[in-house]
């Protein structure tokens, strides 16, 4: 005890000492590292959401309220309306967040430049409502059409439940008879919103309404199905209203409004039919992304973008792609995988939902300028006698493994390492900048590589590789368990937009990704 | 080498001497030149421009706070288990006192990469997920990918380093001084902080010069267990590695200087501090 007590006295100093150094220390860090980026109290976000939604979103806006502080402003009204609303009134004056019924308006939206990120919640499709016992014994759309009975339908340009039902019916070829009852008088009518049909039918006012099937079940009327709806079903997405100068805040109620363990939950449980891939809820979100060290400088500006637009955090591993592959294979599972060829991703592929190939780098033969040894091809490599020959590394690096690759296949391997002398870098840039030192006689890069210091333009000469195998492909693949699915794929949209991919053109890269594709829509 | 020198002349002795003394100067000096020179070739590749460019860049300026803070942090824990360690390894023989001394060794001569992917795994076990959740209950932080891990990969290579010097630094200091204070009435702790620790300062400070160098210069196993993270765990040697990877010289040398001069300021102002005695 009295050794104890000795050597604390005696230590003191020492202990005070490194205590106030680390806490400083932490303390610097901390002051460095501040990035909460949330919703506070105060920021107020104005919530447009399509009529038949309102019932639960109310319940999200209270929980939210609830759990953040923060007050959603809900303006219900059809999705039409809503759309049009957002297009007559000046950015600034706007809602933040757009609900629509089906996903057709949150296309146009995007088409307009009104909307930017958007998730989906829930499917919904049109039925017939009728009061609870069907009275009137509805069975189909025919007796709507023929029958003597009070009918309410939603107004197809203001509601999207009306607008699905009018292309419906117009495939069935019965919409025009429908609608000629309206102009008759005899019995149809249209209201502004889903809400108002339900209420229509529940009242008595009508006999029957075609109601979304989440609105049917929650206003306790009985739904009679019918076939011209089987196609009819629609995606309820939630989307971001741009322009925005603080997104992160909208963002945020977006992704709380459609988080599997949040606002979702409530669409569950008023019998929504939920989708699958929701994310599961956290207040700053982490993503870690994996990605080739010859992607950094294409992606790494728009990811830190996307994390302060998202109010997230992207944890980013860059490193040559065997390393990658080792990591992953140590049950480090990233959210996303930028991989520097295909190669690479075969070997890890069951972990991630099907690829997508983003870009393309081919190959070519560096030589002297001139082209003293007369080399046009690989053979003419293996061929040729004491040549330095710069490859990248066969195990390493993407490159490395491809150039391997193609002189295996050709049955050049074994020759042109016996005749020459094979020197192994550890990417292809090294090995450009030996050849441009001129310690090489040849070697195997990216054309990107090749390309990418302007300076060494008179170092080397080009010689394209005729194989339809001497090309790298980069694709991008979603974890399959990823906990945030629906915000890894808006950081994959992140990286693929518009002016990264410029980045990826100046860096020498292919562009291969087609217009308008998500990564497993 | 073996003849002890025999009553020389002192004109001898003096010429002698010269020869021997600029000898030492001229095998020395090939060491600082090569350094020199080194630098001056580095610095042919890059332009006050990219150095500019490079210190206005806040991603780099974080990069330099977070290497020089994380480097710090990381060597005051490695002083509090590199003393304790090397005081036990040099004063106490016990049975597999060889073995624990070869697995102090093992950090040193595993390969960086692998340092990290062990780390990493460690994290991925049971115990480490455990470590880590209760790691981010208390601090709403994280270690893996996060600045953490940084510290922790440094940690553990660059305490190895300063245990070596440590236990090298308790062999040679006479055991007898500390026996003194334990005959005058000194408990074993008392004697440890009154007469060891101060005995042992330069030991020490060289132990934590050696520590702060190897952790500010370290990125393999940050790179693996920490990731590269703009303005999160992106330390100076990342940076580096990285514009390297990309072909980015000029970028790469430009912070390559500014971490040398960082480190170089760092270490001159701590042996001179530490020298004097205000340190520690």
């Amino acid at each position: 005890m009295r050794r104890n007590a000795a050597f604390i006295t005696n230590a003191w100093p020492a202990v005070i000492v490194s205590a106030l150094a680390v806490a400083a220390l932490v303390g610097l860090l901390m002051l460095g590292s501040g990035n909460r980026s949330g919703p506070r109290a105060g920021d107020a976000v104005v919530f447009y959401c399509a009529a038949g939604m309102s019932e639960p979103a109310s319940a999200v806006i209270a929980q939210y309220r609830e759990e953040y502080g923060v007050d959603v402003q809900l303006e219900p009204a059809g999705s039409g309306t809503l759309l049009s609303r957002i297009r007559t009134t000046r950015p600034g004056l706007r809602g933040h967040v757009y609900l629509a019924a089906d996903q057709t308006y949150i296309d146009r939206a995007r088409e307009l430049g009104l909307v930017a990120e958007s998730v989906p919640i829930a499917r919904i499709r049109p039925v017939i409502a009728v009061a609870p016992g069907n009275p009137k014994k509805i069975a189909s759309i025919d007796d709507l059409i023929t029958g003597d009975l009070r009918v309410v339908l939603a107004n197809p340009d203001a509601a999207s439940v009306g607008r699905v039902t009018k292309k419906s019916l117009e495939a069935a070829g019965k919409w025009d008879r429908l609608a000629a009852r309206v102009t008759d008088g005899a019995g149809v009518s249209f209201v502004g919103t889903v809400n108002e049909v339900a209420v229509a039918v529940e009242t008595g006012a009508a006999d029957a309404g075609i109601v979304w099937d989440s609105v049917a079940k929650l206003t306790g009327l009985e739904s009679v199905d019918d076939p011209a709806f089987s196609k009819g079903d629609q995606t309820v997405t939630a989307a971001l209203v741009v322009p925005n100068d603080a997104p992160a805040a909208a963002l945020h109620f977006i992704r709380y409004l459609t988080a599997r363990d949040r606002g979702q939950r409530a669409f569950a449980d008023r019998g929504f039919d939920v989708v699958a891939d929701a994310d599961t809820w956290a207040d700053r979100p982490t993503l870690t992304l994996m990605a080739g060290a010859m992607l950094k400088p294409a992606i790494d500006a728009a990811v830190t973008d996307f994390e302060r637009r998202e109010g997230v955090t992207v944890n980013r591993v860059y490193n040559g792609c065997g390393i990658l592959v080792a990591q992953m294979k140590t049950g480090t599972q990233p959210d996303a995988y930028f991989s520097c060829d295909i190669s690479f991703m075969t070997d890890v592929a069951d972990r991630f939902d099907p690829a997508v190939n983003v870009s393309r780098n081919p190959m070519v033969i560096l030589v002297k300028p001139g082209n003293p040894r007369k080399i046009r091809s690989l053979r003419d490599l293996a061929s040729s006698e004491n040549l330095a020959i710069g490859f990248a590394h066969p195990e390493n690096s993407a490159l490395g493994a491809l150039t391997d690759r193609l002189l295996l296949r050709a049955n050049l391997h074994a020759d042109l390492y016996a005749r020459n002398r094979v020197i192994h870098g550890d990417s292809g840039h090294l090995v450009v900048n030996q050849m441009a030192v001129g310690s090489l006689d040849a070697a195997v890069v990216y054309r990107s590589n090749a390309l990418a210091n302007p300076d060494n333009a008179g170092a080397y000469e080009l010689v394209a590789i005729p194989d339809a195998d001497a090309i790298a492909t980069q694709p991008f693949a979603v974890s399959k368990n990823a906990a945030h699915p629906q915000l890894t794929r808006r950081l994959f949209n992140a990286i693929t937009e518009a002016a990264p991919r410029e980045r990826f053109d100046d860096l020498g890269f292919q562009w291969v990704l087609p217009a308008d594709k998500a990564v497993s829509p | 080498m073996t003849d002890a020198p025999t009553q020389p002349t002192r004109r001898r002795s003096a010429l002698a001497d010269v020869v021997f003394i600029g000898a030492l100067w001229k095998l020395g000096l090939i060491y600082l030149i090569l350094i020199v020179a080194m630098l001056v070739a580095l610095e042919t590749f890059t332009t006050p421009a990219h150095i500019l460019e490079a210190l206005d860049s806040p991603a780099i300026r974080y990069a330099v706070t977070l290497s020089l803070i994380s480097a710090t942090l990381s060597t005051l824990l490695s002083l509090w288990v590199a003393v304790p360690l090397g005081y036990l390894l040099s004063r106490y023989s016990f049975r597999g006192r060889s073995l624990l001394d070869a697995i102090v060794d093992i950090p040193i001569v595993l390969p960086p990469l692998v340092v990290g992917l062990g780390l990493l795994v460690l994290f991925q076990t049971a115990p480490g997920r455990a470590i880590e959740d209760a790691f981010n209950a208390v601090t709403g932080r994280h270690i893996t990918f996060d600045i953490p891990a940084v510290i922790l990969a440094q940690f553990m290579v660059a305490c190895a380093f300063a245990v070596r010097t440590m236990r090298v630094t308790f062999d040679q200091n006479s055991p007898r001084t500390e026996q003194v204070a334990l005959t005058l009435g000194c408990s074993r702790s008392q004697a440890f902080w009154m007469v060891v620790v101060p005995e042992s300062r330069r030991g020490m400070l060289t132990a934590a010069t050696l520590a702060w160098a190897r952790s500010l210069g370290e990125f393999g196993p940050v790179l693996i267990f920490a990731g590269a993270t703009r303005m999160r765990t992106e330390v100076l040697p990342t940076t580096i590695f990285l514009e390297l990877s990309i072909g980015e010289i000029e970028a790469a040398v430009a912070v390559s200087l500014l971490m040398i001069s960082a480190a170089v300021t760092v270490l001159v102002v701590a042996r001179v501090f530490g020298l004097k005695g205000s340190l520690l």
